[in-house]
């Protein structure tokens, strides 16, 4: 998220995936085995949907709203393979990738025409001066939100179907899943409102320090441009298949993974399967629309029931920037003790007092002998001349100890 | 070609100390001495390399082999050879003394000649360890090793603390020096028990159990302490952080890892198969416990030469890890780790080095920013310490991954669990040390070098481009150095469990380390 956007989209659309959701559907055969393990893959993935998607509503910075977002629907991609949806999984991951892609690259040209600009406050009417940009953009949202006919509607739809069909607890899991997709709707509105829609608050929002660091560098910008072909072109290409990436259908995208990862559940030979999966589509829909509903009654139009709510409930959004204190948790359980133990018990007692310890010893019993055989050489020519008359008479007694001994 | 096969040991050996008495000999002049001392390192080198074109994994035993009698009685041989195991160790000590001449090139000032005769005398000594098969003589070359090396500490010590380089020496030479007297009354023990000095001879006569039963685990004993304060092993190695810190880098580069790892296995493992078994489980937790303490204190050190000082006492359990689940993987990881080892240290040596000439300091914290303004050597820093790390491509990986596999199957689980933490541990302190001096805003005596001469000069590159592609291609195509590592450590492995399954043809490169 930090590194440069194309490197964000690259990580965000393809490394972040593939390390865990291609993992397991990979090694789905052990997985299989489990069913428990199966069980906390879909409860991590269902909760770290939601727990994302929760951080994403809050976030300023046009990045960091789309991490978090990648976190949200990774977990969905897990909730996939928890419930042994593989096929789901992976097609998730594919429509993802162009979406996500879209969506990073679109967000570089965005900060691209700002000079470096990325705080969302500081955004604002950009929709007629990045047309291209913008439009480009919509089909990403559109994609992400899950509406019909776009690319994620089709995979995220695959995973909540098949999420319903798993059981007790796969229902639990889908309404989260629900809950989830309108958060998602409702954030990358309320992103692209902000961006795209509205006056330009590129002043209004200068003095008040609210971004990161670095974008105050780059305040004193020009008008906002569009971006060169030469990346937007790769914008078009991605806005096309993030509309029609999704139109393979999960039937023929399981059947070509099919001898991979075991066939795909299909709803049309399941009970009652196709009118469950076109009712369980319409409710979809029927939430991504409802997100985009109450982001447009937020950010829509200028009004301040966005920040009446973050005030009304200063805990809860407190909670949410802080990201729930992950960060801080780690640091105080993980990093914090382990240098501390380091340094004062490992540095201190093991390297301070028993290596060193043993060091001085040894030096010690060194220079003790070092300065019991000093005293041998005085200089003085008169204990020297004894000292030889010693060894003399020493070895005359042992010749002659040895000859009388031989005789 | 078989006249030069049976004196190209000799002629290996002779070269360095003949180098030394040249430079010795001539007047002191510091580009003629240093002329000198590279000329005929890199003729080493060079004689060197003529071991692995014309080694044959597929024969049994040495190679290269010249015998001739020394002394009478005492019976002490000229024996030399080489095998799989120490062939690839003289390979890289020929190739590491080039590469220390031009890393002394500019910090060496004064006294150059007492530096460089002492240098190459180095040289032979640490050459005839690798390849002396008569014990007296390997005493004589082990001990040979010990004197220049605490001789140029003292002399050529960056003296960081008050008279720290003198200090370093004396530590460092009673460390190694005082266990080497246990080692000559072991090796004589033996010699009055068998009559011989021979490599091979003693290794048949323990083997077939003549000796009397107590003694010989004394004796293992002995010999396990010389070597194990050489390594170091955890415990032992109080002698590091500070050689490390005030050696100057030709010799800090070659002072730790080789010279000790391959006597354990050749003289420890090899000699006392049966001693080594026992002392095993002590030796595998030690390894192990030591991954994670010096990666844990690798991580809280202020001054980088500490830094790598802890990260190398970590990586270097690694080799003793794989050394003593006898497995062959893992001698195999070890042997190939022990060569990454010098290969990464030096480079690494050789990284701070530049980093201290330039800023005369080596706290980190005062470090920052530095990638924007030295790119070539930020660069050739990460390299090294992805390397380090044990990233898939470069070497590191495979000496970390062979002997944690073997670990794995052939040990417990638990203690190549605690080593796999310290790869993780290696990764935090490794990472961290490149970001706070290469990243983030830049510091003061960063901003306050405003010339262009930062970045690695014409010399430096030349030292630090072939190491760095070595390691990469250690990364990708172990099997040049594996098959032949394999032929040496085989005898010293357990015999492999009869195979059940079929093994699949498929990964190359694993497939070397075979599976036990």
């Amino acid at each position: 998220m930090e590194g440069p956007t194309p490197v964000s989209a690259l990580i965000h659309a393809a490394t972040m995936v593939t390390a865990g959701v291609y993992m397991i559907a990979r090694t789905h055969g052990i997985f299989d085995r489990s069913p428990f393990a199966l069980a906390v893959v879909a409860i991590i993935g269902a909760a770290t949907a939601l727990f994302a998607a929760t951080i994403g509503l809050v976030q300023t910075d046009i990045k960091r709203v789309l991490a978090y977002s990648t976190i949200s629907q990774l977990g969905y991609m897990f909730l996939g393979c928890g419930v042994a949806a593989y096929s789901a999984a992976v097609f998730h991951l594919m429509t993802h990738a162009f979406f996500k892609a879209l969506l990073f690259l679109a967000a570089g040209s965005v900060i691209h025409g700002l000079g470096g600009e990325q705080n969302l406050l500081r955004m604002g009417g950009l929709r007629k001066k990045l047309p291209v940009t913008f439009w480009t953009m919509t089909a990403g949202v559109f994609a992400i939100a899950g509406f019909f006919p776009f690319a994620g509607f089709f995979s995220k739809d695959a995973i909540l179907y098949d999420a319903f069909e798993h059981g007790t607890i796969g229902k639990a899991l889908y309404f989260v899943g629900l809950v989830t997709a309108l958060l998602t709707s409702f954030y990358m509105f309320r992103l692209w409102y902000l961006a795209f829609f509205g006056e330009s608050r590129a002043e209004a929002h200068a003095g008040a320090d609210q971004g990161i660091s670095h974008s105050t560098l780059h305040t004193s910008h020009s008008e906002p441009h569009e971006s060169p072909w030469s990346m937007l072109t790769p914008l078009v290409i991605l806005a096309l298949l993030s509309i029609a990436g999704g139109w393979i259908g999960i039937e023929r995208f399981g059947n070509f993974l099919a001898p991979a990862v075991g066939p795909v559940i299909d709803p049309v030979l399941e009970p009652g399967g196709k009118s469950l999966e076109i009712a369980l589509g319409i409710v979809a829909v029927a939430v991504a629309f409802l997100g985009w509903f109450i982001a447009h009654l937020f950010y829509g139009s200028k009004n301040k029931r966005a920040e009446n709510l973050a005030a009304s409930l200063p805990a809860v959004h407190n909670a949410l920037v802080k990201k729930y204190g992950i960060d801080e948790l780690y640091h105080a359980a993980i990093v914090q003790p382990l240098t501390l133990g380091a340094r004062y018990f490992l540095g201190w007692i093991g390297e301070g007092v028993i290596i060193r310890g043993s060091a001085w010893l040894l030096a010690g019993i060194a220079t003790l002998l070092g300065e019991f055989l000093r005293r041998w050489q005085s200089g003085n020519l008169r204990s020297y001349s004894a000292w030889l008359a010693a060894g003399a008479a020493a070895l005359l007694i042992f010749a002659a100890y040895l000859t009388w001994m031989v005789r | 070609m078989e006249f030069t096969n049976s004196i190209i040991l000799t002629q290996i050996l002779v070269t360095p100390l003949v180098g030394a008495l040249l430079v010795a000999l001539l007047p002191d002049r510091r580009s003629l001495s240093r002329g000198i001392a590279l000329t005929f390192s890199l003729l080493t080198f060079f004689f060197t390399l003529h071991l692995p074109v014309h080694f044959n994994p597929t024969l049994p035993g040495f190679q290269f082999e010249q015998d001739i009698p020394w002394l009478v009685s005492p019976a002490i041989q000229y024996h030399v050879g080489v095998d799989g195991l120490s062939l690839w160790l003289v390979v890289l000590t020929g190739l590491l003394a080039p590469i220390g001449v031009l890393a002394s090139w500019r910090t060496i000032q004064t006294r150059s000649k007492v530096f460089y005769s002492l240098f190459l005398v180095q040289q032979t000594a640490m050459l005839g360890v690798f390849v002396s098969l008569d014990l007296m003589l390997y005493y004589g070359f082990w001990e040979l090793s010990l004197v220049p090396m605490a001789i140029l500490i003292a002399m050529y010590g960056r003296n960081i603390t008050e008279n720290g380089g003198p200090r370093a020496a004396l530590r460092f030479f009673l460390y190694t020096f005082i266990p080497s007297a246990p080692l000559l009354v072991a090796i004589l023990w033996l010699y009055a028990k068998t009559g011989s000095f021979s490599f091979t001879t003693l290794q048949g006569v323990v083997a077939s159990g003549t000796l009397p039963a107590g003694p010989p685990c004394w004796v293992a004993l002995a010999f396990l302490l010389a070597f194990a304060v050489k390594v170091p092993i955890l415990g032992l190695h109080g002698w590091l952080p500070d050689t490390f810190s005030e050696a100057p880098v030709a010799m800090a580069m070659v002072v730790a890892g080789k010279l000790g790892l391959y006597s354990l296995i050749r003289f420890h493992v090899g000699l006392f198969p049966t001693q080594a078994r026992q002392a095993a489980p002590w030796l595998i937790a030690l390894a192990a416990i030591g991954i994670l303490y010096g990666a844990l204190l690798a991580l809280v050190q202020k001054d980088f030469w500490k830094l790598l000082a802890y990260g190398t006492l970590s990586s270097l359990s690694f080799c003793t890890l794989g050394i003593y689940g006898f497995t062959l993987a893992g001698l195999d990881g070890s042997v190939y780790q022990t060569l990454n080892e010098g290969i990464i240290g030096a480079a690494l040596f050789v990284l701070l080095g530049v980093l201290y000439d330039r800023f005369g300091t080596s706290q980190i914290s005062t470090f920052g920013g530095l990638a924007q303004r030295t790119p070539s050597l930020a660069a050739l820093f990460v390299i090294a310490s992805l390397a380090m790390i044990g990233l898939p491509m470069l070497n590191g990986f495979i000496g970390e991954f062979l002997v944690l596999s073997s670990t794995f199957s052939a040990v417990t689980w638990g203690w190549a669990a605690a080593a796999t933490i310290g790869v993780v541990l290696s990764a935090a302190y490794m990472l961290t040390l490149v970001q706070r001096i290469f990243y983030g805003p830049p510091s003061g005596q960063v901003t306050a070098n405003p010339g262009p001469a930062l970045d690695l000069n014409m010399r430096e590159k030349l030292i630090l481009y072939p190491l760095a592609t070595l390691m990469l291609i250690m990364g990708i195509f172990p099997n040049l150095w594996l098959s032949g590592i394999q032929s040496g450590v085989r005898s010293v492995a357990n015999p492999p469990a009869p195979v059940v399954m079929k093994q699949a043809p498929a990964s190359q490169s694993l497939q070397a380390g075979g599976r036990q």
